[in-house]
């Protein structure tokens, strides 16, 4: 049995446990250490990783076995990347946490693995139950990281911020079991939630219509998607910063990972049909997700909307229904992870030096801290996909993957760029130029936010000198989810697939 | 005479009495006679140890006893009055099991010295005796004299904390509105006597399928009674009202008792009833059953929205999970069934440990309020820890027994054409969710943030609450960290209960239909 | 063509890093190899990192020194360049180098380079004018409090107009022309204490992004097309284009990418940043908005010449904008009263030439044009640039006057400056515009009207270019130039004329002390080099003589469809004839209003008031923009606030708690507490249930 995954799911909570032994002032520091070895423990299953369709490291176990509910597990091009984010995102939020004093830390570190842990898990989960499970559990982390080391009205907060995901992902819930039960009716197989499985036994009919729109419902209210974004200002304004980092660059992916993974596979015709309505959707997302950005004044509130934006953007980018649209979505998603990791810390540094998250009451923060402008600045050019970041690739992959076969929504959605671009100068001007605030203090980075800062900084780069090593991992799995869309078998630029193949060979 | 009354009548002469298969009864009445002649005796030990022990003792044997019956081939007592197969079993083992919590709940409480122990155990004895030959009654006449044996202890032991008018209050109302609904079922069960001709449920079942009873008024509205006497006492809505006053009211370790062991049997009964009695009528019931169980998960999760009292609380949750329960019950296949039976060991296990907090935040003398919850989480990490896993187990979140209870109640709904019906018990638990962590935020969370500072100590509402209000009963403790444990170990690995479960469902559903 | 094949997949799960290192060192065949190709690209590059990282050690002098240092490299690697490919036959003298970027699903977006004439033509035009900047700034930024971020910026800008220039991939020529963007915000709001700075800064930096944008989706529909991003070989496609045609693919990525050209290149309808753009120091506007960044849109057209000459509308779209956008900056730079702006929008008239030179299909006369603007412009603004700081950073020419005898340097190359782009006979300027002007002539057709407009265009060039100088230069002195002339420059707190706010000078924005040419050795050398190219570099392209540029560029425009078809030599000599006349009598025209009576130019102002307010409100065009756009974007954003997300998004939210909590109170309302109520409901209850089943039993 192939343990290298469900250790990874449970190394956090071993972290955790280690953590909790520690004197109560170590725990943080112990907590982010262990962090650490989740990345050295991720790094070889990283490099190597096969470029491929099939499932590697592949774990499947008979759990409940009266429901055909399996513990299965695998990597592939989906949500490798997705798992490495999660790792690398969690590692630079518990390490921002251990700077900070919280009430009852054991308790407080304990939450943050077992969110984690949930996260891994649901990236990794091949069987549709365990997902779904996974799903909901890293919910209850949440409710007590929101709840207990909130601020503001934050128990009002963390109630709609539960209820509002929960009720949406229950409903996924029945969607699933309904699935599998009439899947195994009509193709008369035993029952069994294996994803493979589910997709060798579809189901037909029109049942597969209010299915998907269960699946929709729960993915949308977590991606968000207005208008099922009403939990996130209220959350994202009480959330702790470094909770928020992961709430936002990660946890927020699972909505668009799970249209990946399950419904364009299991649901092609449902797919079908509503795709004009989650493309309408992704362009509303688009351009009130930027228009709420650029209105903001809260910090929190414009890289909230504009994660709206982007999130729009991802979805056109999966329903398309496009290979290109599909592979730039998923690129997106890992960017955007990344980039949202950035500028969450620049917030809480921001905060710091002028003590309040009103872009209003900021204002020439850059006059003493040349090296904080220029890190906010790199992570805001890739935040507004500047051509030259792996965000402008993803990008670019979105819009001719929606150009080359929903050109009319293609065009629309280009009017998000300029917007992106409009809002995230808007932030970085008004914190970093123009006069100081009254009791703004500019001052540079000291070593610890420095050093929290950099990876992020340098994975953006990293990404905009070589995304090929991202690219080609994901492109065998972006035409494998939307294989069964295909119209014909030549790609739109037809003759530029002969072109560059032998330009390859 | 027509051949039922010479039947009645033939059967006049001593019938045949299978003892050894009626011993685990036979030891349950015998205890509860012994715990009485026993607390006759003066002083404290007596009193105070000796009771409850000769009371344990009897329920663990009777435990046993049921436990060798488990996996043997159904076995028809008393000339057809009693079926002793797996259902029976499992129900048993499940009501005996919540009459021990009972029990140590109760131990050193208040209300045992109120009504003296030796009364006490005796009607509780009595009471599960009641319900376990209910769960295996297999005639309508041993159905009723079942129904009544654990009723009536039950209206007593209620009113039990003599001090407390609130008890004796519960105790009057459960006893007024209880035989309202005794008598409706009498009503019922004498409508289908005499639609039928027959009491035994094998021979109703075969005589409504063979007759040309189907569109019989007189049975269907004696099936219609019967459904409604039933309801009444699983707090199903419309007739759940009493269960919100009778559960604030009566003494907390009855009410644990109540609202676990009461549901089973009588959902036990329905089982019953539905699979095998009613089961060619299912085109006429299921519908109104379904009606009701949707109407029951609305009216218990949202009248638990606003309540200060957690008794009161658990109590409209009660009536909230008798709905979720009920599906199983609707759907009328052994899928079905073994949902309902499974989702009811596990309501068990969620049910009762947050009773055993209640009870020990009340000898701290913070009532059952809410307030009395406030900052548990600080005080008693422990109890705190386990009430919040009963907590999210109640609300079905995952890797809790909730969650898989959830699942196979979702699935047999969907199995059984009711795909609507999963939809409004999600719906129901994503309300619960708001009550439920209510109570969660309460432990746990000030509330407003206090910007910086050490959290200031809250002085516990009525007198200070020591560090050790809990852990003065230990036994409260391990019932709640026991209660939390299975919930997550079930919740991982459900086989061992689900087993149990099917056993149960294939007592008399084959399971292939 | 050649292609380097090594791409990530042959290197297996190397670290592709790795890989893509090696690229760099191994290269194609020797003789063309792409490593002067690379060092031209990546010097400014590594001298932006250097003098940004070495930021506090290294005093401001030889961050200077380094930065200086660094573009007259990357000039000798362009000369380099341009060495090797004389060395290789006309025929095939392009080089392309690179490795896979991001390539999946047929989107071949490839790192290349590609060095043919054309783009070295352009490589040693940056440099050579960024060098001379870079010289000039060592001096002029001197008493400027961010030095060293000042010439990282401006080392970064050159890396991205080369990366610009040498794209051998579509996708890549966007990724350069955002850099290029990103650079220009940076330098246009490098005083970020200026409210005015930063606003135009933002405003440069999105209308840019709207260019991006545009060439992006131009990319798209030619891939679509040409089934390649890769420049080469989408030219090479693109022959067979020409025999089907058009389909309005074609015709719809020609005008995309006339947007993107419009937007750098600050053309009428996405021009109104480049006057705002002048709020950064003088040497940006004289690199950035003169000489190098504005010229990439005509680089472009000149680029994909093909795909805009296929399309008959993207043609003349291009003209007929390039002409409007020349007369509107030319009228509008008579009454300007800031002297950086007047030099701004001549610029954009000077563009306008250029792209209506390449939309009629005179490429190679538009890059001479290019070359001699570039020398000339840049020139007009070191010496605005050494005016103002004698004026004590006050830019308004009404306050200025008499500066001929306290900086006769600085006034005779000026008068150069100013007459070049006149058109003064035999000097360059004269030489390209009117080659410009006769090569449309000579097209007909509509281009006709296009070389009308061309001719008044030169008139009014003459008269706002001598206005200038007669304003500035002659007249009785003004009192700064009194004190100048008595030996010490003025000096003042200096005031931002739009805000009024007083400059911050610990951050940027010179101190009290200025620098001019009179007294700093780098700025004489850089405008004297610049002055004696502006005058000189007509030779280059005398009619009939010397055809260097023509010769040097035709392989590349040689697939062109008026490739040959070029004016006689006669016409040409003609052609200048004409514009010798008309540069002339410009002059005469601005010498008879400015200097011999000084009072008609206030009298016209008055006497057409109107015309007067229109062309000093530069056609009302940011009042237009501002109630199109910026105003109803405001609008919707308030509505989406306060109405959407209050009443549908959170009404969701209040909706279901509100319908959950009636619903909670009534049931508990319900629950009176009474033993008869709960049997009355179980009495109704049950009546119900046997009513049901009564009804069944029918």
């Amino acid at each position: 049995m192939n343990s290298a995954l469900t250790l990874l799911i449970l190394l956090p909570l071993i972290g955790a446990t280690i953590a909790a032994l520690a004197p109560v002032k170590q725990v943080g520091q112990i907590a982010a250490v262990m962090t650490l070895v989740q990345i050295g423990f991720l790094v070889p299953i990283l490099i190597d990783f096969q470029v491929g369709v099939e499932l590697q490291a592949y774990v499947d176990e008979i759990w409940i076995e009266e429901l055909g509910i399996h513990y299965a597990l695998g990597i592939d091009g989906l949500n490798i990347f997705m798992v490495a984010l999660t790792v690398f995102a969690w590692a630079i939020a518990t390490f921002w946490a251990a700077t900070k004093e919280w009430e009852q830390p054991r308790m407080f570190y304990a939450m943050l693995a077992l969110a984690e842990a949930g996260t891994i898990g649901a990236f990794v989960a091949q069987d549709l139950i365990l997902f779904i499970l996974f799903f909901d559990l890293l919910l209850i982390p949440f409710y007590f990281l929101i709840g207990m080391w909130g601020e503001g009205d934050r128990r009002r907060a963390t109630g709609t911020f539960m209820i509002y995901t929960l009720a949406g992902s229950l409903l996924m819930l029945v969607g699933a079991v309904a699935y599998g039960v009439i899947s195994s009716y009509q193709n008369q197989t035993e029952i069994s939630f294996l994803l493979s499985d589910l997709a060798a036994a579809p189901v037909g009919g029109s049942t597969q219509g209010w299915i998907f729109a269960g699946f929709a419902l729960a993915l949308l209210i977590k991606m968000p998607i207005p208008p099922l974004h009403g939990w996130m200002p209220i959350t994202y304004r009480s959330t702790p910063l470094p909770v928020l980092v992961v709430l936002s660059a990660v946890v927020a992916k699972l909505g668009a990972y799970g249209f990946l993974r399950v419904v364009l596979p299991l649901m092609p015709d449902a797919a079908n049909n509503f795709q004009h309505v989650l493309l309408v959707l992704a362009i509303i997302a688009i351009i009130y997700g930027s228009v709420m950005a650029f209105s903001q004044d809260e910090a929190r509130m414009v890289v909230g909307y504009s994660s709206v934006a982007q999130i729009g953007f991802v979805l056109l980018g999966i329903f398309v229904l496009d290979a290109k649209g599909a592979e730039g979505a998923l690129l997106q998603m890992l960017n955007h992870g990344i980039v949202v990791v950035g500028l969450m810390l620049v917030i809480g540094f921001l905060a710091a030096r002028s003590n309040s998250e009103r872009l209003s009451e900021m204002g020439g923060l850059a006059r003493s801290a040349p090296i904080f402008a220029v890190m906010f600045l790199i992570v805001a050019l890739a935040t507004l996909a500047m051509p030259g970041s792996a965000n402008f690739v993803g990008e670019l992959y979105i819009i001719f993957g929606a150009l080359s076969d929903q050109f009319v929504y293609g065009a629309i959605a280009t009017i998000g760029v300029p917007l992106a671009a409009v809002y995230m100068i808007r932030m970085f001007q008004k914190s970093m130029h123009n006069r100081e605030h009254a009791e703004g203090r500019s001052r540079e980075l000291n070593a610890t936010e420095f050093g929290l800062l950099l990876p992020a900084v340098l994975a953006v780069l990293a990404l905009a000198v070589y995304p090929q090593f991202v690219v080609e991992r994901i492109e065998p799995n972006a035409e494998f989810t939307v294989e069964a869309y295909q119209p014909s078998t030549a790609v739109a630029g037809g003759g530029g697939a002969a072109v560059s193949k032998e330009a390859d060979e | 005479m027509t051949a039922a009354a010479l039947n009645v009548l033939g059967a006049a002469t001593s019938p045949p009495i299978e003892y050894e298969t009626l011993l685990p009864f036979l030891v349950l009445a015998g205890g509860a006679v012994l715990t009485l002649i026993v607390s006759m005796f003066p002083g404290r030990f007596v009193q105070r140890a000796l009771t409850p022990i000769v009371a344990t003792s009897g329920l663990l044997a009777s435990l046993v006893l049921f436990a060798i019956q488990l996996n043997e081939p159904p076995e028809l007592l008393l000339s057809g009055s009693l079926r002793i197969d797996d259902l029976a079993v499992v129900f048993s083992l499940l009501i005996i099991t919540a009459a021990l919590v009972a029990t140590v709940l109760a131990w050193r409480g208040s209300t045992v010295r109120e009504a003296g122990s030796g009364e006490f155990y005796a009607l509780l004895l009595s009471a599960v005796l009641g319900m376990t030959l209910l769960v295996a009654s297999q005639n309508l006449v041993t159905l009723f004299l079942a129904l009544e044996l654990f009723s009536i202890p039950l209206y007593v032991l209620c009113g039990a904390d003599l001090r407390r008018n609130r008890s004796l209050e519960s105790g009057v109302k459960y006893l007024i509105i209880g035989s309202l609904g005794s008598v409706t079922l009498l009503y019922g069960l004498a409508f289908v006597f005499g639609a039928t001709g027959s009491t035994g449920y094998a021979e109703i079942g075969k005589a409504i399928a063979t007759g040309n009873l189907a569109d019989d008024a007189l049975l269907l509205v004696g099936v219609g009674l019967t459904l409604v006497g039933v309801a009444f006492k699983a707090s199903i809505a419309p007739f759940h009202q009493w269960t919100p006053d009778v559960y604030e009211g009566a003494p907390t370790p009855i009410t644990a008792f109540m609202s676990v062991a009461t549901k089973a049997a009588t959902f036990g009964l329905l089982l019953r009833l539905t699979g095998e009695a009613f089961l060619p009528l299912y085109h006429d019931w299921a519908p109104l059953l379904a009606v009701l169980a949707a109407v029951t998960i609305l009216v218990g999760n949202l009248g638990a929205l606003g309540q200060e009292s957690l008794k009161r609380m658990l109590a409209y949750s009660g009536v909230a999970q008798a709905g979720y329960l009920l599906i199983g019950v609707v759907v009328g296949t052994a899928l079905g069934a073994r949902a309902t039976v499974f989702y009811l060991l596990v309501y068990l296990l969620m049910n009762v440990g947050p009773f055993a907090v209640i009870i020990s935040r009340e000898r701290a003398g913070l009532g059952d309020g809410l307030t009395g919850m406030r900052n548990l989480g600080r005080e008693a990490p422990v109890m705190a820890w386990s009430m919040t896993i009963s907590m999210i187990t109640l609300a079905g979140l995952p890797i809790t027994a909730g969650f898989v209870g959830k699942l196979f109640l979702i699935e047999s709904a969907i199995d059984g054409r009711y795909a609507w019906l999963a939809v409004v018990l999600v719906l129901g638990s994503a309300l619960s969710l708001a009550y439920y962590l209510r109570v969660v935020a309460a432990m746990w969370m000030r509330p407003v943030a206090k910007r910086t500072g050490r959290p200031g100590r809250v002085a516990a509402v009525a007198g200070a609450a020591t560090e050790g209000g809990a852990g003065r009963f230990p036994e409260l403790v391990a019932i709640a960290v026991l209660a939390a444990l299975a919930s997550i170990v079930i919740g991982v690995w459900p086989q061992p209960l689900l087993d149990l479960a099917t056993d149960a469902a294939e007592a008399f559903f084959s399971l292939s239909n | 063509m050649t292609e380097l094949l090594t791409s990530a997949e042959l290197f297996g799960n190397v670290a592709p890093l790795l890989a893509h290192a090696a690229d760099f060192a191994e290269g194609a065949r020797p003789e063309h190899s792409a490593t002067y190709g690379w060092l031209l690209l990546f010097t400014p590059l590594v001298g932006a990192i250097v003098i940004g990282l070495t930021w506090k050690k290294v005093s401001d002098r030889a961050a200077g020194l380094i930065g200086t240092a660094a573009i007259f490299l990357a000039f000798g690697a362009a000369l380099a360049c341009f060495a090797q490919l004389m060395g290789m036959d006309p025929e095939e003298r392009h080089i392309l180098a690179g490795y896979t970027y991001a390539q999946a699903f047929g989107v071949d977006f490839r790192f290349d380079i590609y060095i043919d004439q054309l783009s070295v033509f352009m490589a040693l035009v940056v440099t050579g004018v960024s060098a001379m900047i870079h010289l000039y700034s060592v001096a002029y930024m001197k008493s400027d409090a961010g030095y060293h971020r000042f010439f990282s910026y401006l080392n970064f800008f050159v890396f991205s107009m080369l990366l610009l220039v040498l794209a051998g991939n579509l996708a890549l020529l966007v990724v350069g022309w955002a850099f290029v963007g990103a650079a220009s915000y940076l330098l246009i709001s490098y005083w970020y204490r200026r409210e005015t700075a930063t606003a135009a800064g933002i405003k440069a930096f999105v209308i840019n992004v709207i260019g991006d944008v545009g060439i992006v989706v131009a990319a798209y529909l030619l891939w679509t097309e040409l089934g390649t991003l890769t420049i080469p070989s989408m030219l090479a496609n693109a022959e067979d284009a020409f025999t089907v045609a058009p389909s309005p693919e074609y015709t719809a990525a020609a005008l995309l990418l006339l947007v993107g050209a419009f937007a750098k290149s600050a053309q009428v309808p996405l021009h109104t940043w480049l006057p705002d753009a002048m709020e950064g120091p003088t040497p940006v506007s004289a690199l950035i908005h003169a000489a190098t960044m504005v010229t990439a849109g005509v680089y472009l057209i000149c680029r994909m010449h093909p795909f805009i000459e296929i399309s008959e509308t993207a043609t003349l779209t291009a003209a007929f904008l390039g002409t409007a956008t020349l007369l509107i900056a030319a009228t509008t730079a008579l009454v300007q009263t800031d002297l950086k702006r007047i030099i701004a929008y001549s610029t954009m008239s000077q563009i306008g030439y250029m792209i209506a030179g390449a939309a009629a299909a005179a490429y190679s006369a538009s890059l001479f044009h290019l070359m001699t603007h570039a020398f000339f412009k840049a020139l007009l603004f070191m010496s605005a640039g050494s005016v103002i700081a004698a004026m004590a950073s006050n830019q308004d020419v009404r306050r200025m006057g008499g500066f001929r005898k306290a900086m006769p340097f600085t006034y005779v190359v000026f008068t150069i400056g100013a007459l070049t782009l006149a058109g003064f006979p035999f000097f360059s300027g004269f030489f390209s515009k009117d080659e410009i002007i006769s090569y449309t002539l000579h097209r007909g057709g509509a281009f006709t009207v296009i070389a009308a407009g061309m001719y008044i265009g030169a008139i009014l060039t003459a008269i706002y270019s001598m206005r200038a100088v007669f304003l500035v230069f002659h007249g009785e002195p003004c009192d700064e130039a009194k004190q100048l002339e008595g030996g010490e420059l003025a000096h003042g707190s200096p005031v931002n004329p739009a805000t009024g706010a007083l400059e911050d000078t610990d951050v940027g924005f010179p101190g009290p002390d200025h620098q001019i040419a009179e007294r700093e050795g780098e700025m004489r050398t850089a405008m004297s080099v610049l002055a004696f190219l502006a005058v000189v570099a007509g030779a280059v392209q005398i009619p009939g003589v010397t055809h260097l540029i023509e010769s040097w560029l035709e392989p590349v425009f040689e697939d062109s469809r008026y490739a040959h078809d070029i004016p006689s030599i006669a016409t040409q000599w003609i052609g200048l004839g004409v514009g010798a006349a008309i540069a002339l009598t410009g002059i005469a025209i601005a010498y008879w209003t400015y200097v011999a009576n000084r009072g008609v130019s206030e009298r016209l102002a008055t006497r057409f008031g109107r015309l007067h307010e229109l062309l000093s409100n530069a056609w009302y065009f940011d009042r237009i923009y501002d109630a199109m756009i910026v105003r109803p974007a405001s609008a919707i954003a308030s509505f989406c606030n306060n109405v959407v997300e209050r009443f549908v998004v959170q009404g969701i939210v209040e909706g279901a708690t509100g319908a959950a909590k009636s619903g909670a109170s009534r049931i508990r309302s319900w629950q009176s507490g009474l033993a008869r109520v709960y049997a009355l409901s179980v009495i109704g209850g049950t009546t119900i249930i046997a009513i049901y089943f009564l009804v069944l039993a029918k």
